[in-house]
């Protein structure tokens, strides 16, 4: 009987409806998971050819994972530029309404808003 | 027609009838400009934190690609020129996004800056002066005072009233803008594609300094004193003299060994605090929506909280820093 393979290694499709973040979390795992077996894996080498394809196994496992993260990226960006945009016009427009408050043809509008008050208060006078 | 008209003895009580309703037309917004300031002081922290705790810093990214230039020399060979552009393409394109959490970092001063106009004292003061420069119009022109004294101190106090309402239904308006737009922000943080892209990259990133350091510390090359004095602190007991040198010693491999799984729990807890920094990101900026809820209805915001969340964001900063620092 075939010896059963590594218990954490999972394969990546397994019912063809893997979300995209799954995938990339996956492709992240192996990577991670490559890098760090790094430290054990080129001490046991014993030669520079050795080393070299350690590397080289590892550097497939990393750019995979590049790779579809900046494809994945290219999906998310224009929500994070429209998010930008609108934050950058809130504030503006915040900006505005402090600008109103301190403004001097604002304080003459608020005279208006006082003039109507005084009038009311003038009955006090009369 | 008003001329020497005398508050005390004519009208007074239907003057403050007018100022009664005038206070209660002006305080019909009960929002405290105290804890608006308080938290936008909060926001412009927190915006701050948030970005440090989702996006790889400038050092975090040198580092990262450093540890892996070592690799790969260690191992006799170059970085794949598709691996480095493959870096350097995410990294541009993630350090775009950081714009988002200034842009909020603005939002927040500018709200910051709304709660801090003041109460209007200057509006009095000007509306003072207004009536002033009117009664001096008419003295100019040989007539009576058209504002009395007392009345021109009134309209200062109504001026400040009302520019206080102003402020504070801005104030209001702007804290219901903000938190929608955090809500979005929100949104989308917590997608699970945006997630994995901020994680996995910084992960990445970590894992490449985790597995240099591991390397050079196998290779005997990493002075252990400050592990071994930090393990003996809490107890009074520090690395005796020449400890570092005699670790390398095959009588001290227990030891050594011993320190080894303490390296490796530590450095593999960075990369565990990626995910916990993001969380407690995603966390703040639920805080700050509770708290502009509570903002617009008038109740009290607690400094106490949001002293919290910032406080563990700093201190996830500060451990990934930390962890940057020790590796320079």
């Amino acid at each position: 009987m075939k010896k059963k393979g590594v218990d954490s290694i999972h394969p990546v499709v397994m019912d063809g409806n893997l979300e995209k973040a799954e995938a990339l979390s996956a492709l992240s795992k192996a990577s991670c998971a490559a890098t760090a077996a790094l430290p054990e894996a080129l001490a046991r080498c014993k030669t520079p050819a050795q080393k070299q394809k350690v590397m080289a196994d590892r550097d497939i496992c990393q750019l995979a994972y590049l790779n579809s993260l900046a494809k994945s990226l290219v999906q998310t960006g224009p929500l994070f530029e429209q998010m930008a945009d609108d934050l950058g016009k809130a504030a503006i427009d915040v900006q505005a309404r402090l600008k109103e408050l301190k403004d001097p043809v604002a304080v003459s509008n608020l005279l208006v808003d006082v003039a109507r008050l005084a009038s009311s208060l003038a009955l006090a006078f009369a | 027609m008003i001329e020497g008209t005398d508050l005390k003895t004519a009208g007074l009580p239907r003057v403050m009838a007018g100022l009664m309703i005038l206070s209660c037309l002006a305080g019909c917004s009960t929002v405290s400009v105290d804890n608006a300031k308080t938290l936008g002081a909060a926001g412009k922290e927190v915006s701050t934190q948030v970005s440090s705790n989702i996006f790889a810093s400038d050092d975090e990214y040198r580092q990262g690609i450093e540890a892996d230039l070592f690799l790969h020399g260690y191992a006799d060979t170059q970085v794949p020129e598709a691996v480095a552009a493959g870096y350097r393409k995410v990294a541009i394109e993630l350090g775009a996004r950081k714009l988002v959490f200034s842009k909020l970092h603005d939002l927040y001063s500018a709200f910051y800056d709304l709660a801090s106009s003041g109460d209007g004292s200057g509006i009095d003061r000007s509306l003072m002066d207004f009536g002033n420069a009117v009664n001096g119009y008419a003295a100019s022109r040989q007539r009576r005072a058209l504002v009395p004294s007392s009345a021109v101190g009134l309209a200062g106090e109504a001026g400040k009233l009302i520019a206080a309402d102003r402020q504070r239904r801005s104030i209001i308006r702007t804290s219901a803008l903000i938190r929608g737009h955090l809500i979005e922000l929100l949104q989308l943080l917590d997608d699970p594609l945006v997630r994995t892209q901020m994680e996995t990259f910084r992960q990445n990133l970590v894992q490449n300094r985790v597995s240099a350091i591991k390397l050079l510390w196998r290779s005997g090359l990493l002075d252990p004193v400050d592990l071994i004095d930090q393990m003996g602190q809490s107890e009074g007991l520090k690395t005796a003299p020449k400890s570092g040198d005699a670790i390398g010693n095959r009588r001290y491999a227990s030891v050594r060994n011993g320190l080894q799984s303490v390296v490796d729990y530590r450095l593999e807890n960075k990369v565990r605090l990626v995910a916990q920094g993001y969380d407690a990101s995603v966390n703040a900026l639920k805080v700050l929506i509770a708290r502009h809820e509570k903002l617009e209805k008038g109740e009290e915001v607690s400094v106490a909280e949001l002293r919290g969340i910032s406080g563990e964001l700093q201190v996830i900063t500060g451990l990934l820093a930390k962890h940057a620092s020790t590796n320079k």
